[in-house]
């Protein structure tokens, strides 16, 4: 990490933050309807099924592009304007946030590994992803239940982080234009 | 060696050779060591497999016309098993086996045409969702060994064919579920020898 702060988030960072935005938002919305269908439509379960594993294993990724990036360069300081205790607070919101999307994609691998139903993850559609174990009915139980609870929570924390932005926003600090575009 | 001896046994038995065994012999397939399996694929991505676990089997040796060696086969097809059990269910339904209207699927050969000295051609008639079309199965002898029984030998052969499942009715969701459907089954038959000179 370098000893002194950036003056704000690089282009990297921006655009790796609301590609994870967009990509989870979204592998969340299909998850609903792709355990929904029922099994006369197959096709597009399956389709929404790889979509969603794809979207899983690219937030998984960026997540360790962020991670790496965040790292070595670090992150700009926080906000004058912001109280202390909010600082601390939105602090953790991050730190949950980055475990969330670390955890929630890893789960699902392993839903997906242990489901009865063994359909190969294939990235893209395209690209096998082996599965690490086969299938297990208990694992399956319990993992499914706990990818899903905590994928809610992912989706959660990131909506009070968003309204907090907006929040802040309109009380004029530049915590959202910072991260939506790059500080002078 | 002791193998092939063996295979040229049933060769012989089947053949009307020299073993001296019973004529018009009638066998049950041993439902207990056999499976009665098939596969579809998916999108040529990834195939799903899946059995039948109740079948009953009966083979009558002709020895002195061994294409008209009989092979008559009844599968219960609410026996279907797969490792999902929702698609079991599924293959349950109506635009599947239909197991409420169809509960037997049957296969009755015509013609046993051998091919080689351990593979046979299995011409025969499926009757599928009461739907009949013939079929041709390709059987290899994998296996003989002597049972423990006096007499006895165990015979284990691995059946495969391929059929279209639309001929039979069953044309449900195509996109995604080939319309081949590859057989494999592993049947075993205990049969009458009489002890080998060596």
């Amino acid at each position: 990490m370098l000893a002194e702060a950036p003056a704000g988030w690089s282009r990297a960072q921006r655009r790796l933050h609301w590609w994870s935005a967009g990509l989870i938002l979204g592998g969340f919305a299909i998850a609903w309807p792709m355990v929904a269908l029922p099994l006369d439509q197959l096709l597009a379960k399956f389709l929404l099924y790889q979509a969603h594993k794809t979207i899983g294993l690219t937030v998984l990724a960026l997540l360790l592009w962020r991670g790496a990036l965040r790292l070595r360069r670090g992150r700009p300081a926080w906000d004058a304007g912001l109280p202390p205790g909010q600082a601390r607070l939105a602090g953790a919101v991050h730190l949950a946030l980055y475990a969330l999307m670390l955890v929630v994609p890893v789960l699902g691998y392993f839903t997906a590994a242990t489901a009865p139903a063994q359909v190969p993850t294939l990235f893209l559609l395209v690209i096998p992803v082996p599965h690490a174990v086969g299938a297990d009915p208990a694992a399956f139980g319990v993992l499914r239940v706990v990818h899903r609870a905590l994928a809610i929570l992912l989706v959660a924390l990131a909506a009070g982080h968003a309204a907090m932005a907006v929040h802040h926003h309109r009380k004029g600090l530049p915590i959202l234009a910072r991260m939506w575009r790059a500080t002078p | 060696m002791r193998r092939a001896v063996a295979m040229l046994g049933l060769l012989a038995l089947l053949l009307g050779g020299g073993v001296p065994a019973r004529a018009g012999e009638t066998y049950d397939i041993d439902q207990t060591y056999g499976d009665i399996g098939f596969k579809v694929h998916h999108l040529g991505l990834f195939s799903s497999a899946g059995t039948f676990r109740r079948f009953t089997g009966r083979i009558t040796i002709d020895q002195t016309h061994p294409e008209n060696t009989r092979v008559a086969v009844v599968i219960r097809t609410a026996s279907v098993a797969m490792d999902w059990e929702n698609a079991a269910s599924m293959l349950r339904s109506a635009p599947y086996f239909d197991v409420a209207r169809y509960p037997d699927a049957r296969f009755t050969s015509t013609r046993v045409i051998p091919r080689g000295p351990d593979r046979y051609d299995v011409e025969g008639l499926l009757e599928l969702r009461g739907v009949t079309h013939s079929l041709v199965l390709h059987a290899a002898l994998v296996g003989q060994r002597p049972s423990g029984v006096a007499g006895q030998e165990i015979a284990d052969f691995v059946v495969t064919g391929r059929l279209r499942r639309s001929m039979f009715g069953m044309t449900a969701d195509p996109a995604f579920i080939s319309d081949a459907v590859d057989l494999r089954i592993d049947a075993r038959l205990r049969l009458y020898v009489a002890a080998r000179a060596g």
